[in-house]
């Protein structure tokens, strides 16, 4: 116990003495919240459109107005498909509407008439945009005009509602979920240099000709960096919630639990990456690789996971983001469901303790890998018969 | 005098290449790694919506309420269905996350088809999703709206008359350039090459200096009359064409494994490709130079990593962001390298073009380089 | 009674072997000095002994214990310093004692008088290290010496039954070896084992057991005075075991061209005038006023010398003196608050490069490239030198020849032993035939007759018109200088021929003249 609290007590030192990482622990929340909040939107994005018209009646110049009137787009006019072509291509413009010269003539004979659409399918995002506008605007357009009156009534209506967040404002869901990808890449960074550096530096050599066992080794750091990183966590939390005003229907505690579980994973995933490749350069560039990318593309925050191929479906089950992106945005936003906080709960328990298990293995109580027990110790009887 | 510079530069060139690629640890990592990721995130990240799966309550259990179910059965995009008997269970569902979107009939609906009026379903996305979901519920409307008109001219006579058929419509046909299919792995293909480059480019660099100087070896090559311009090409080079190598087999396996058709000039796109990674080198070198530890240039690189990749226009355009960040933009290499890889891959993007998302590029190489290669020796005390 | 019972002991790192059926007892209660070439296999062998390592074939019982099966149970009865100790640089020295202390299960505060308190081990261990004034300081900001005493502090915490120190006094200076050895003796109890390894034979004269070893076997066992009644005498009869050494002609010097660069029109016609002497003698190296300041602290103070074409000049002092800083403002590392230096007549401060190109460079730490093989090193250093690719590889092979690195060229220059490396450094620094030569401690952790070695280079380069600044702590070598400057507190205490100052000093041996003249000097 002694023993443990003098490491912990070294490590905090140690944090305090360089600033870097404490102020990695504070500034990289505010950055990343700041951009989430300010940078990212995913809800009705605004896109640049031309448009063309070919059929030069009144009825039609006010479906091309209400384009220019729709908050979502901005509308350039065009006069040949030329240019056009040439717009996409340098990205002027993401999409384009063509009207053709018999639009009204067809509408005005109560049948189909065709708008076309030209999207740049490089931009697959905007693209869905350019369409799923195209057509809205066209069709108020089109409910509001003279044709109107033969436009049928539907059979059907359609009454769309969202729950648990009515506004549908994208930011409350990502702004709390961002903060698994923060905390993935604090807590991973920060430990996935602190083992490494002790046998760069040789302190770890000095170390284990003392009386510490792995237990301490390994206490000895996941201690003080779940300290920091429960406090940056706060800090985080406290960002969201009191500075930047996302609701939240959640329960702080259970928040804070299942928070800390996050973390716990976290520092087990850097700590033992450390561990087993002993050299900072390979240990951040491994960090990066099963910290910060799979958080971004795997945690369900910015893909859709029930949308991945089934066998994707099954890798990211081995992610903890992805526990922790599920319980954060549904405590923000839905309050505690208990299933919800439970199994994601468990979840992270239980890779946090297969982690932690691997760490402890994982750390070397020596200079170099146990040999196999053969030679671990040679028996006297061997000793014996040999002259 | 030439011949001396370049048997130096070569020299720490080849130290530097010696270091990075004799381990065969480090070997594996700097390759391995990024083409592992690359097969992975390119097969999973996808923003198009499937596998939906769904919570049904339906009050109205009728010929209609069960013919409009089995449109959403047969549809592609929608996989599991819960049916619930009351409204708790169906509340349950969404709020454990089981569905992503729920369908709720009224009793009324087979009564109100019949006799012409206007029946109402409702659809329930789940806003913890706000994007997934709205894609999702548009699905929904899509196959109802499909079915009430189905409905309504099989149940409505047909309008008498001045030949006025079914009425008036818009339809709307679309062309997808560049991707007629609207494939999302040809985009974010080109965005993950793009950004594994950036990562392994900016920790090789970042680390360079840092290491020496935190090993003492920073010293001797001081104390060695190469100068710091020497340095500095010793430094960049070797990560530099290591970056430069991974993105090639990188675009390799783009082109060869995901059939994905390279619209433009391959020369246009190699030296695309050189001259932002060589912005990111002079960034992750400017850091190496600054700082005195491993810990904090690795932290300083994140810190600028972070940022970068979210404001390079692959989550959300940067025309939709707040014009104070369109201009930080400006400063972000790695908005740069995105729209190059994409513009040269998939939309054959031409000379003009190209060098004008190059000059923002060249500018900030000149700027990060210059000030990494004065920090050199500043640093001495 | 035996602390350490070792039979047939084998261990190999892939083809290399590191111990070959070793066997040796190490008696109880006694100080036995471990000696041996570099790379003969000491630090294997200690770090063996108390289980860091797993030995290949072979039975090893540590105070009754199996190192490999029951490492838990031993390690709390010893104590090890490992060569690089480790020492947290980022704490302040008493936070590293305490935190050892702690890890050892040392109850710091007895009878609950404070950690400081009167009496208590911190407080007796900050007296024995003469670290009390700096207690608040971080490790890092330590002289070399000083760092030395605070490891040995740390692994002197809890009265170990066993102490094994794995060359404790490299880099430090006589004064603080003498320290260093006082510590250990004061500290321990008859009952304690102390096994030594050490490159200072005068040290191994004093224990009761010197063991030598070679090429992974034990070549002598047995009392330092049964070999030599005086520590000189002992000295020769190791090398004899080590194999003898024969003074050659120096190959080096034998191969080098004296590639003379005239000096910069800038700097005067025909060289420069040494202020100092107020002679117009072409002088290659000088000093002039050279100051470093940190704060209010001057680090070095008015440190002026000339150097004369062909003269081996010894910069001597106490750790933490100043030497390094000197060293470092002289080529260029560090830029001094005042003064400046002049290699060949060009201005450190004014073209750095061209200066430097004159010079060859030997830091005190190891800094080569670790994970390049003692090949490549040499080859990047040639290279960055200007040595042209045609003639680069036979120099390469020429000098990993003349270093005797033959065997190791193609081996990772981290995996060597200090010796070696330090060979390796001091054949980057010539591989380009500098008419200036730098070298900061070359002989450290190097091994007796390699010191030889190396000083039969020096002085046959130095008569080929080499102009050498050199430090060292070995007083012996300063014998070899032509002349030498005592530093102190960051001045000029002494400076004159080696017969100069042990007359002023009125001393016998060079040693003695050392600690007079800085004894002297404190007084004032």
């Amino acid at each position: 116990m002694k023993i443990l609290l003098a490491l912990i007590k070294k490590e905090i030192k140690q944090i305090l003495r360089d600033p870097s990482s404490i102020i990695i622990a504070f500034v990289l929340p505010l950055i990343s919240i700041l951009i989430y909040m300010y940078g990212i939107n995913l809800d009705s994005v605004r896109v640049t459109m031309g448009i063309k018209n070919d059929d030069p009646t009144p009825e039609v110049a006010t479906l091309v107005k209400s384009f220019g009137h729709s908050k979502y787009v901005n509308s350039i006019y065009f006069d040949n498909v030329k240019d056009i072509e040439t717009a996409i291509a340098r990205s002027k413009i993401k999409g384009a509407v063509i009207i053709p010269n018999d639009f009204s003539t067809k509408l005005a004979r109560g049948q189909n008439a065709d708008l076309l659409v030209i999207t740049d399918g490089s931009e697959v995002n905007t693209a869905n945009y350019v369409q799923s506008y195209a057509l809205a605007i066209a069709n108020n357009w089109l409910a509001t005009s003279k044709y109107a009156n033969s436009a049928k009534q539907p059979a059907i209506n359609t009454e769309v509602r969202t729950w648990y967040n009515p506004d549908l404002n994208s930011h409350y869901f990502i702004v709390p979920g961002s903060i698994a990808i923060t905390m993935t890449l604090i807590g991973i960074l920060l430990t996935s240099l602190v083992v490494a550096r002790e046998w760069e530096r040789g302190t770890m050599e000095a170390m284990l000709s003392t009386s510490v066992k792995t237990i301490h080794i390994v206490l000895g750091k996941y201690i003080p960096y779940f300290i920091l990183g429960m406090l940056s966590l706060t800090f985080n939390i406290f960002l969201c919630i009191v500075i930047f005003q996302i609701p939240f229907r959640g329960n702080y505690f259970v928040l804070l639990l299942v928070s800390s579980l996050f973390l716990f994973t976290s520092l087990g995933i850097g700590l033992n990456v450390s561990s087993v490749l002993k050299n900072q350069f390979l240990a951040s560039m491994v960090a990066m690789s099963v910290g910060f990318m799979p958080a971004l593309m795997l945690s369900g925050l910015m893909f859709p996971i029930n949308s991945m191929p089934v066998f994707f479906q099954h890798l990211t089950r081995i992610l903890p983001p992805r526990y922790y992106v599920s319980f954060i945005e549904s405590e923000f936003m839905a309050g505690t469901v208990p299933e919800i906080v439970t199994a994601n709960a468990i979840y992270l328990t239980i890779l946090g303790l297969i982690l932690f298990a691997a760490v402890y293995k994982n750390t070397s109580m020596r200079l170099e890998k146990y040999p196999s027990p053969a030679l671990r110790a040679p028996s006297p009887a061997r000793g014996e018969e040999k002259p | 005098m030439l011949r001396d510079f370049f048997r130096r530069v070569l020299a720490l060139m080849k130290k530097e290449f010696i270091t990075i690629w004799n381990d065969p640890k480090t070997k594996g990592i700097i390759i391995g790694l990024p083409i592992v990721q690359l097969l992975i995130f390119s097969n999973a990240a996808t923003m198009e919506v499937q596998n939906i799966d769904t919570a049904v309550f339906d009050r109205s259990q009728s010929v209609e309420s069960r013919e409009l179910l089995s449109r959403f059965e047969n549809s592609p995009r929608f996989r599991n269905f819960y049916y619930v008997d009351n409204e708790a269970d169906f509340k349950k569902k969404l709020d454990t996350q089981k569905v992503q979107i729920g369908l709720m009939i009224n009793n009324d609906f087979s009564r109100n088809i019949k006799s012409g009026e206007t029946a109402t379903v409702q659809v329930i996305s789940d806003g913890r999703q706000t994007n997934s979901a709205s894609i999702a519920s548009g699905y929904a409307s899509q196959i109802i709206t499909g079915y009430g008109a189905e409905v309504s001219s099989s149940t409505k006579p047909p309008a008498r008359g001045e030949g006025v058929m079914s009425g008036a419509n818009i339809n709307i046909s679309v062309r997808n350039w560049f991707n007629p299919n609207l494939e999302y792995k040809w985009y974010i293909l080109t965005v993950i090459v793009a950004m594994l480059s950036l990562v392994t480019t900016l920790i090789l660099t970042s680390l360079s200096i840092a290491r020496e100087r935190e090993l003492g070896t920073f010293d001797q090559l001081i104390v060695s009359p190469l100068s710091s311009f020497e340095i500095l090409l010793g430094k960049s080079i070797p990560p530099l064409i290591i970056a430069m190598a991974l993105t090639m087999i990188m675009t390799g396996i783009v082109i060869i494994f995901f059939h994905i058709p390279f619209a433009g000039s391959f020369l246009l796109f190699m030296i695309s490709i050189f001259i932002s990674l060589l912005a990111i080198v002079g960034v992750g070198l400017y850091f190496s130079a600054i700082c005195n530890t491993q810990q904090q240039a690795i932290l300083s690189a994140m810190t600028f990593m972070m940022p970068a990749v979210l404001l390079s226009g692959f989550i959300s355009p940067i025309e939709d962001m707040p014009v104070a960040l369109q201009y930080l933009t400006w400063l972000n290499p790695v908005r740069f390298f995105m729209v190059l890889t994409r513009g040269i891959f998939l939309k054959g993007m031409g000379f003009a073009d190209v060098f004008i998302n190059l000059i923002p590029l060249i500018i900030i190489a000149l700027i990060t380089l210059t000030l990494a290669g004065r920090t050199f020796k500043r640093k001495l005390g | 009674m035996n602390t350490v019972e070792i039979k047939n002991l084998t261990k190999t790192f892939g083809k290399i072997t590191a111990l070959d059926n070793l066997s040796l007892n190490i008696e109880k209660g006694k100080i036995t000095g471990l000696m041996g070439a570099d790379g003969a296999g000491k630090t294997t062998l200690l770090r063996t002994i108390i289980g860091l390592l797993v030995p290949d074939k072979g039975e090893i019982l540590t105070l009754g214990f199996n190192p490999v099966t029951q490492k838990d149970e031993l390690t709390p009865l010893i104590g090890y310093m490992p060569q690089k100790f480790g020492l947290y640089e980022d704490l302040t020295v008493i936070e590293n004692l305490t935190l050892y202390a702690d890890l050892k299960g040392i109850s710091l505060a007895p009878c609950g008088r404070g950690i400081k308190g009167e009496g208590s081990i911190l407080n007796k261990m900050l007296e024995f290290t003469k670290l009390a004034p700096f207690q608040d300081r971080l490790a890092g900001a330590l002289s070399d010496g000083m760092k030395q005493k605070l490891g040995l502090a740390c692994t002197l915490l809890g009265n170990p039954e066993f102490l094994l120190l794995d060359e404790p006094s490299v880099g430090v200076d006589p004064i603080s070896r003498k320290d260093l050895m006082q510590m250990v003796r004061e500290m321990i109890n008859p009952e304690t084992t102390v096994l030594w390894s050490t490159a200072y034979l005068d040290e191994a004269h004093s224990f009761d057991t010197a063991v030598v070893i070679d090429k992974g076997r034990v070549i002598y066992e047995g009392k330092p005075h049964d070999l030599g009644a005086t520590a000189q005498e002992f000295e020769d009869k190791v090398i004899d075991l080590m194999g003898g050494y024969k003074q050659e002609e120096s190959l080096i010097a034998k191969n080098y061209e004296y590639t003379d660069i005239l000096p910069s029109p800038h700097a005067g016609e025909g060289g420069t005038k040494c202020r100092v002497r107020g002679q117009s003698e072409f002088y290659t190296v000088e000093a002039d006023n050279l100051e470093k300041k940190y704060g209010n602290f001057y680090a070095v103070k008015n440190n002026s010398f000339c150097i004369q074409k062909g003269e081996i000049f010894g910069l001597l002092g106490p750790n933490g003196a100043g030497k390094s800083t000197s060293f470092k403002m002289m080529c260029g590392l560090a830029k001094p608050t005042n003064g400046t230096a002049r290699i060949m007549g060009i201005d450190i401060t004014k073209d750095p490069e061209k200066a430097r190109s004159n010079l060859g460079y030997m830091a005190q730490k190891f800094s080569l490239y670790g994970s390049l093989t003692v090949r490549e090193n040499l080859e990047f250093f040639a290279s960055a030198y200007g040595i042209k690719f045609k003639n680069r590889a036979s120099k390469v092979q020429e000098i990993i020849e003349v270093f005797g690195l033959k065997e190791y060229a193609d081996q990772k220059s981290e995996e060597l032993p200090l010796g070696l490396k330090q060979r390796l450094s001091m054949a980057c620094a010539l591989i380009h035939n500098p008419p200036v030569l730098f070298l900061d401690e070359p002989t450290s952790g190097v091994d007796v007759l390699t010191r030889r070695d190396f000083w039969n280079h020096i002085t046959s380069l130095a008569k080929k018109g080499v102009t050498i600044l050199v430090t060292t702590h070995f007083m012996d070598e300063a014998e070899y200088c032509d002349r030498i400057s005592l530093f102190y507190h960051g001045e000029t205490i002494a400076l004159g021929t080696p017969q100069e100052l042990k007359d002023k000093a009125r001393a016998k041996t060079m040693e003695e003249t050392f600690i007079t003249l800085i004894k002297e000097s404190e007084k004032e």
